[in-house]
């Protein structure tokens, strides 16, 4: 139905109409990270030697993993969306399948990290005790809001993406023009890795 | 009917610069408002359907116009920027040998305390022809220190130092407002300012010189009122001792938990039998109608100061 | 140019019954959804509003406690800002004319255009439970830390109804920008297409962008209050202030978001009733641009005695200057686009001279608080209340009053009766200054906003004020009387019964549903009305 009014005019087809579409939806996603960046900095700015030591206490080899597991996610979407110009529905659903199991690995890791940040009493979350022994504490704890902040909004967006992923690999019989909605799902999903690229360096690595 | 206000008094050096700008502003608008009323209204007339005008030809020269009326508007807008922004700059230079006052806004009051230590709530004496300076503090959420006969305002901010400054002119009393909305009673966090000559200032200054702490002043009253009688170390009457009392739970005789914040110890001297402490008799005898507001609220900050650690959670 | 008379059904009669209309696609029926809801709400937030005049005509405050004071103008102004203001012409007027004025059957994402409109009711589910549930009470603009800290009431409900119907304004947004980019009909350059699509088009540039500012900044708000999070909380090394920066730079383009299309509407009308092309018509569309964008850069002009730095206070006031000067270039197009023309005072036009009026009143006020000495004296009271009733009641709803009545007949395909009409305009016209003039007045001398008692000297003005809002509230039931009376027994309206340019009048009233028999083409410049004049038609080519 979204197609048949594309026809006209100008229009050069439903599947630019469609990306052009998305695109603009992620230009105002971007500013919603934007925003929270842009407080973070802020933040980080004025208070710098406080944010040096709240990111020390993150784990950098955790992070890196993660960081790892959304690249090869990425990757496995974008063979997915070759496969599925190509005809090849089944390779292109098992993609689509390892893209999912990636995501949810990310989630895991990032809970489990969660989990070790509230055991050493770093995560200043849902009044949990907070005994920061690095320089300037009242700061650092900023660091830590603007953390969760940051990688709360990110992990939602993570978990939207693999919802969207998983609707494609098991509906993906019932879609009129599957391998288009895969095009523009693995754009969201390229999106919410390009993020997580920003927020890796300026959360673990602040030196 | 005979109590209408048309225009805001000017009491301050302030207020006559800033009213300057604030009638030229009115003076361009009504001209350029004028003027473009009468266009449309003129257009209205002459060129209503079935009149008889001349509507041959161009409407003017397109270019021309739209920069001819684009340069004049941002001519004049920039004018008026030049003009309020180095207005405003002032704000950030009181002059020298100015009067400091320190100036609490919590919810839903304002407490001024002068150089000497003299305390007022929700009023201000200020001396005409002396610059002074009102340092401001939030206790709680972000209040606004509002002056109109003085044309100031700004904003109290909990967790920064900000500050005010003006030059009175003219003895008299005017308005003063909370202007940042703060909760369930901000329209009746104000009061007044009451300006004075120079040597009435100083009498009044004068006449109350204190250099204790509130939760000093306090203690003294503590005992002047008798509350030490019973509630001191050697009070014949079994009283709740009050030390590490204030911030911590306290158990009631009706199986509830209170937290004893100042809520509490205001209700505690003025209605004693609201809450009783478990265990203990409702003997206390009611202050209400017996304590000033101000002396209150000293007994409050002393025994606040006896038991400290850590404030009650919003 | 004629239309056959009966080729067919219109949009209205495709397809009966509830179920029909809630799964509906068709961009017209959905403007329908958007404007039953809009209206309920309108009236929601309007009766907010007659509580807090009525309790304003004396200085105690004896109508209403204090708390419930300011839950009656925090749901007043959420419910206007988001859940009428942001929505109501484009989701109104643009969703049904947008195509119609494309030549295009359907807007490019028409389930999504649905899809808005749902995720518009689900969250104002959130913001209805809040106000039922006992009311918010931190004013609409929540400022912290009494929002994220102190409030006792139901700040995470509203501020999540909020939040989501954001994202039906994003939706709405993307749908617009893709449709004007995509499916322009043949001919249809950039510098043919009416300004309310311009208008259209700038607004939804900044709900796409803007939008998402609020969407973090509530996200941190309701991260605080529930999880304790404490980014706004100075013992914690937050920055209340921080918050103010965050909300303003979203909510200060949201006021373009609502006035924008307003303004649009006002261009289509003006020159129709002139029969005379828009004077200037480029520089209204690249206008309509420029508010955009500078919009983006002023926010700070709500902050100048917030505490941030004065150099901060200098270069926004500078900005908020420079805003000012496309605005009123607009002003003198509409007001010379009368000049030489053939001019008739329908209804439309009426309001459209009206918000002329209004608008530009309201925008003086703007000057004033944009001079960052003269703001010291004037932020924080009914001076500014006055001016933003001005721009967005006296401006944007009498505009969007105007385009109702304008478009009527296209979209009911019945005509109104033209004197019930006028004599609510004319109404509506002079409540509204009785309401909102003294409050000029009153911020001058020093009222404080959001006050619910004050001291007596204010009460002349109060009292006029509440009078005016009286004949203001009159204005605005009579529409809902006479109009709803047309749709039944008004007369068939013809396909162009204003005789206007623009594709949307070359198809039946009402259209069909997919909206053109033959489609358009567009051979000229907008706007061409009138004789002939030597480099003067509409734009240039």
């Amino acid at each position: 139905m979204s197609g048949e009014s594309a026809h006209q005019g100008e229009g050069t087809g439903i599947q630019a109409t469609g990306e052009f579409g998305v695109f603009i939806f992620l230009g105002s996603e971007a500013l919603l990270f934007g925003g929270l960046i842009l407080t973070y900095v802020v933040a980080r700015l004025h208070h710098h030697e406080a944010f040096v030591g709240g990111s020390a206490e993150l784990s950098l080899v955790t992070g890196t993993a993660n960081t790892a597991i959304l690249l090869t996610s990425s990757f496995a979407i974008a063979l997915a969306t070759i496969w599925g110009e190509e005809g090849k529905d089944n390779r292109a659903r098992l993609a689509l399948a390892v893209t999912a199991a990636l995501g949810l690995l990310f989630l895991c890791v990032k809970a489990y990290e969660y989990y070790d940040e509230a055991q050493r009493h770093v995560l200043p979350v849902l009044g949990l005790p907070f005994d920061y022994s690095g320089p300037d504490p009242q700061h650092a704890r900023l660091f830590f809001d603007a953390y969760l902040a940051l990688t709360g909004t990110h992990g939602l967006h993570v978990l939207t993406g693999i919802g969207l992923v998983l609707t494609l690999t098991l509906g993906w019989k019932r879609l009129g023009r599957p391998a288009h909605w895969l095009k523009l799902g693995a754009l969201y999903w390229h999106f919410i890795d390009v993020i997580w690229v920003f927020l890796f360096p300026i959360l673990y690595m602040v030196r | 009917m005979g109590n209408i206000a048309f225009h805001p008094l000017e009491a301050s050096t302030l207020a006559p610069q800033v009213d300057l700008l604030f009638y030229t502003l009115l003076a361009f608008s009504f001209a350029l408002g004028t003027f473009l009323v009468f266009l449309v209204v003129r257009y209205s007339v002459l060129y209503r359907t079935g009149s008889g005008a001349d509507r041959t030809g161009p409407r003017g020269r397109h270019i021309v116009i739209e920069v001819a009326w684009t340069s004049a508007s941002a001519l004049i807008a920039l004018g008026i920027f030049i003009w309020g922004a180095s207005l405003f700059l002032e704000r950030d230079n009181p002059p020298t040998g100015a009067i400091e006052i320190q100036g609490f806004a919590k919810q839903w009051m304002w407490k001024f305390e002068h150089e000497n230590g003299r305390r007022e709530i929700n009023e201000l004496h200020v001396p005409a022809g002396k610059p002074v300076i009102v340092k401001l503090g939030s206790e709680d959420v972000i209040h606004s220190l509002f002056i109109p006969a003085f044309r100031v305002k700004q904003d109290v901010v909990p967790g920064m130092a900000t500050s005010l400054w003006f030059e009175a002119t003219k003895p008299g009393t005017y308005d003063l407002f909370c202007a940042e909305y703060c909760g369930t009673e901000h329209s009746r966090m104000r009061g007044h300012v009451t300006v004075m000559t120079d040597q009435d200032f100083a009498a009044w200054l004068a006449a109350s010189p204190s250099s204790q702490t509130l939760a000093e002043e306090g203690a003294a009253l503590f005992r002047s009122y008798g509350c030490s009688g019973c509630h001191g170390p050697g009070g014949t009457v079994r009283a709740p001792r009050l030390e590490g009392v204030f911030g911590h739970p306290v158990a009631l005789a009706d199986r509830r938990t209170v937290i004893a914040d100042e809520a509490y110890i205001r209700d505690s001297i003025l209605n004693p039998t609201k809450d009783i402490a478990a265990g203990y008799d409702p003997i206390m005898p009611s202050f209400k109608d017996l304590i000033e507001e101000d002396d209150l609220m000293r007994l409050v900050a002393y025994v606040k100061s006896l038991g400290t650690a850590g404030k009650a959670s919003p | 140019m004629t239309v056959a008379a009966s080729a067919g059904p219109s949009y209205f009669a495709e397809g009966a019954g509830i179920r029909a209309w809630l799964t509906t696609t068709d961009h017209k029926r959905i403007a329908w959804l958007y404007l039953v809801s809009l209206t309920a709400f309108f009236f929601i937030g309007g009766a907010a509003a007659t509580l807090i005049r009525i309790e304003l005509v004396t200085p105690a405050g004896d109508l209403v406690s204090d708390d419930s004071y300011n839950k009656l103008f925090t749901i007043h102004g959420i419910i206007m800002v988001w859940f009428f203001l942001v929505p109501s012409i484009p989701a109104t007027l643009g969703n049904f004319l947008l195509p119609l004025m494309l030549g295009a059957r359907d807007l490019a994402f028409p389930r999504l255009n649905l899809a808005s409109w749902y995720v518009f009711i689900f969250g104002s589910f959130f913001t209805l439970y809040a106000v039922i549930a006992g009311g918010v009470d931190t004013g609409w603009t929540f400022y912290t830390p009494l929002s994220s800290m102190f409030s006792n009431s139901h700040v995470s409900a509203a501020a999540a109804g909020v939040f989501i119907v954001g994202f039906s304004t994003i939706m709405t947004g993307i749908n617009f920008i893709v449709t004007v980019h995509k499916l322009r009909a043949p001919g249809q350059t950039w510098f043919r297409l009416p300004i309310f699509v311009w208008t259209l088009y700038a607004t939804s540039l900044v709900m796409v962008l803007a939008t998402p500012v609020l969407a973090a900044t509530l996200l941190l708000i309701i991260l605080d209050r529930l999880f304790g999070i404490g980014i706004f909380d100075p013992s914690q090394g937050g920055d209340p202030i921080l918050f103010q920066h965050l909300f303003w730079f979203y909510s200060h383009p949201a006021v373009y978001i609502m006035i924008l299309p307003g303004m649009g509407v006002v261009s289509e009308i003006i020159p129709c009733f002139a029969r005379r092309p828009l004077f200037g018509y480029k520089a209204v569309a690249l206008a309509s641009m420029a508010i955009a964008l500078l919009g983006f850069l002023v926010w700070g002009h709500h902050m100048f005695v917030s505490g941030q730095s004065s150099f901060a206070g200098v270069v926004f006031s500078f900005l908020s200057f420079c805003i000012a000067v496309p605005s009123a270039i607009k002003v003198f197009n509409w007001t010379l686009t009368l000049r030489k023309g053939t001019i008739s005072f329908e209804t439309p036009m009426l309001y459209a001279l009206f918000f002329l009026g209004l608008f530009t009143f309201g925008g003086f006020g703007g000057l004033f608080l944009a001079a960052l000495a003269v703001d010291v004296h004037l932020t924080d009271t009914y001076f500014v209340v006055a001016h933003f009733h001005y721009i967005m009641v006296g401006g944007m709803v009498t505009a969007y009053m105007a385009g109702l009545h304008f478009w009527w007949p296209k979209i009911t395909g019945r005509m109104f009766s033209e004197s019930w009409g006028r004599i609510a305009a004319v109404t509506s016209f002079l409540g509204f200054n009785l309401t909102f003039f003294p409050q000029y007045v009153l911020g001058f001398l020093g009222m404080p906003r959001r006050y619910h008692t004050y001291p007596p000297e204010f009460a002349f003005w109060h009292i006029l004020s509440s009078a005016g809002a009286v004949v203001l509230a009159i204005g605005y039931l009579l529409p809902l009387f006479y109009l709803g009376w047309s749709l039944f027994k008004g007369p068939r309206a013809p396909a162009n019964p204003w005789n206007a340019t623009g594709l949307e009048w070359q198809t039946r009233s009402p259209p069909p549903k997919h909206n053109f028999d033959t489609p358009p083409e567009v051979i000229g410049p907008p706007y061409a009305y009138g004789p002939p004049v030597e480099g003067e038609r509409g734009a240039p080519e």
